[in-house]
């Protein structure tokens, strides 16, 4: 190999005229070369968005309005989650690392989140998971006044296509999670308690929460 | 056969490339840049600066491809990756897709009629599965034009003998090792169909095999061994055994049996799998009509086993799929061929061959042209996404050729063939230290160049799969 006994001569020699004149200059290293791979397995997941260029676009809210979630009670379905606790969902951290997710068992789970009193939600912003590529399947969120989620749902946001989660199924595009998060426009639904499905995601079958804000106003 | 009577058949092959040509060209440029048609840019313009071609037996496949396009590159002009224009590297498969045509009117004329051997000749053109692949840097295409030579030897063979036959399928044979392995499988199952058919006998039998593996080891020998240049490559073709069989048997691409049925003959998003049901049931009748024949039986019994094999075997990708469709379009053929003679009507039959023509056409420009690269196209399997054309726009308006692309991700191709002009640096972790220039991450090495302030600009490179650009002051 010829080139790295080149650039050393170059280097060594500019580096010499560097001492003369007191010039400096740019240090130029040899990038890697792609490794060359096999066929990539696909990455399929049904109804998946189309990526965005650019930043986000903004998502207006009234001025009144706040994070309703945060440090707010949560309850799940998984009663001893794999790692971490609910109360994660909403202490504000939104990190990636581990540490700072609640981990659900595999299927379809929920966490709860108690607003303490029924309000008028304008967006709920989730961040599920960001230190790897992946779209989380079966995702439903729902609003309701009722603990139980019995009666007066609002479902705002359901990319669940084949109901994995048994919420019905939904035609909104599912997405890759991103250190963004996604805001969820909620479109003013009321209610006290939120609640938010998934059914394992595209490299494994656990559920995850980072953080999930819920953006509104409480009603009087 | 005295010239003038060869000439119907020599005009219907003509007729067949140009068409085949016809349809395959208009497309080279415009679908994105499939990762495996990168990865073989990248072994190509090694073998062009003269490190030579170093098969890999675990995952690489022969080099034939290599040389043919080195040959097209050296035509074509421009010697360095970063001249490349990806119709340079698809024109090959493009020609080869043609020559199959061609060669199935040329090669099986004498054994089906003109007619059934040109009917054949028109569904290898415009079918979607064959047009798809035959616009793709892949080593699929000549897979089957190799294929089609030896069978068409391997039927002489079994019939009449002779060392001429066995000489040129010896040479078939030793092109198709020296592009793939599967043409290990391919030979022995279409060759065993040949023989369960034919019973040819047994000394006749022993010669073509004897003298067609000497002629196939010269042909592998050669080219595996760089002709000359790395004698001791020149066997790596038998180490890949082993590694294949772990391979098609592994868990990388690995689905359920009735995945290649889902692929070829269930609707989909972007319509209906036409040519597939169209190749069945024209093949259906061909086998009908002409079951009194050997050669029809042969090639009934080549697709079965051909259709068993893939099918059982755990790693599936489309394109091998081609493979079965190959003895199944020549039956589809005479299929086509036997219900145009009984189509007294002349109204009946254009109206019939307009509908057959109507079909196909629509799956092909549906398949290859207007979803040439949406996941719910079976035909697209991990393809490149347009989103390339944007990532490669944006640095082209940022700064022209020649700039700084760190690329921090575990999965990343084609984006080597995207940032060829550019310098182009490939972690699977970050570095230690990054340049001033730009940087594209995945979504777990964000964290590498995420600053206060700075902003990440997505770009889908395939399906599923996004990295994220920011600049690097």
């Amino acid at each position: 190999m010829q080139t790295p006994l080149l650039h050393s001569l170059l280097l060594a020699l500019l580096g010499t005229a560097s001492l003369s004149a007191a010039e400096m200059v740019p240090l130029v290293t040899e990038l890697p070369k792609p490794i060359i791979v096999g066929t990539p397995v696909p990455f399929k997941v049904e109804n998946l968005e189309a990526p965005r260029s650019g930043r986000p676009p903004a998502f207006l809210v009234p001025a009144t309005a706040k994070n309703l979630a945060l440090d707010g009670p949560v309850t799940s379905s998984d009663p001893a989650p794999l790692l971490g606790d609910p109360e994660l969902v909403t202490d504000g951290d939104k990190d990636g690392a581990e540490g700072s997710f609640v981990e659900l068992a595999a299927g379809t789970q929920w966490v709860q989140i108690d607003l303490g009193q029924s309000s008028e939600i304008n967006a709920v912003v989730v961040w599920r998971f960001h230190s790897q590529q992946r779209v989380y399947l079966g995702c439903v969120i729902q609003v309701s006044d009722d603990p139980d989620f019995i009666s007066g749902v609002t479902t705002i946001y359901n990319s669940d296509a084949k109901n994995l989660s048994g919420r019905g199924a939904g035609k909104d595009p599912s997405y890759i999670e991103t250190h963004e998060g996604r805001i969820l426009d909620a479109k003013g639904a009321k209610g006290r308690y939120v609640r938010l499905y998934s059914h394992g995601n595209s490299s494994t079958a656990m559920n995850h929460y980072i953080e999930v804000e819920v953006w509104g106003t409480p009603i009087k | 056969m005295s010239p003038r009577s060869a000439l119907p058949r020599w005009l219907a092959a003509l007729l067949a490339f140009a068409l085949a040509l016809l349809l395959r060209l208009p497309g080279l440029e415009s679908r994105p840049v499939h990762p495996d048609e990168a990865g073989n840019a990248y072994i190509l313009a090694g073998l062009l600066n003269g490190d030579g071609y170093r098969y890999q037996p675990h995952d690489h496949h022969g080099p034939t491809l290599y040389h043919l396009a080195a040959g097209v590159i050296r035509l074509t002009g421009p010697a360095r990756l970063a001249d490349w224009d990806i119709w340079m590297l698809r024109l090959l498969p493009a020609v080869a897709g043609a020559a199959l045509a061609a060669g199935t009117v040329v090669w099986f004329t004498p054994l089906l009629g003109l007619a059934s051997a040109a009917g054949t000749a028109i569904f290898l053109s415009v079918a979607a599965p064959f047009a798809y692949y035959g616009g793709m840097f892949i080593h699929e295409t000549l897979v089957l034009f190799f294929l089609l030579g030896w069978l068409a030897c391997a039927w002489r063979c079994a019939t009449t003998g002779g060392a001429r036959p066995a000489v040129l399928g010896g040479l078939w044979a030793g092109l198709l090792l020296a592009t793939k392995e599967t043409g290990a499988p391919l030979m022995a199952l279409l060759g065993l169909a040949v023989v369960i058919t034919v019973r040819p006998p047994w000394k006749r039998l022993g010669f073509a095999l004897g003298l067609g593996a000497v002629v196939a080891l010269v042909v592998v020998v050669l080219f595996y061994g760089d002709f000359g240049r790395q004698p001791r490559r020149a066997f790596d073709l038998f180490a890949a055994i082993g590694p294949q069989i772990d391979r098609g048997t592994g868990h990388a691409h690995a689905y359920p049996w009735f995945t290649y049925t889902r692929w070829f003959l269930a609707p989909s998003p972007v319509g209906w799998p036409w040519s597939t049901w169209l190749l069945l049931a024209l093949g259906g009748v061909g086998l009908w009509t002409a079951r009194a024949t050997p050669l029809a039986r042969a090639l009934a019994l080549g697709f079965a086993l051909l259709a068993v094999f893939f099918s059982v075997l755990p790693y599936k990708t489309p394109w091998l799929a081609l493979a079965p469709l190959l003895p199944l379009a020549l039956l589809a053929g005479q299929g086509a061929e036997a219900l145009a003679s009984r189509l007294r009507d002349p109204r009946v039959f254009a109206a019939g061959a307009a509908l057959v023509a109507g079909l196909f056409f629509s799956e092909t420009y549906g398949r290859c042209v207007r979803h040439s690269v949406n996941p719910a196209n079976p035909l697209a399997y991990s393809p490149g996404s347009p989103d390339l054309a944007r990532l490669e726009d944006d640095l082209a308006v940022a700064g022209g050729d020649g700039l700084v692309v760190q690329v921090v991700a575990r999965d990343y191709w084609p984006l080597p063939w995207t940032l060829r002009r550019h310098n182009a640096g490939f972690w699977p972790e970050p570095p230690a230290a990054l340049q001033a220039g730009w940087l594209l991450v995945s979504a777990e090495n964000l964290g590498a160049g995420a600053t206060p302030g700075r902003s990440f600009t997505p770009y889908e490179i395939r399906p599923g799969l996004t990295l994220f650009l920011t600049r690097i002051p």
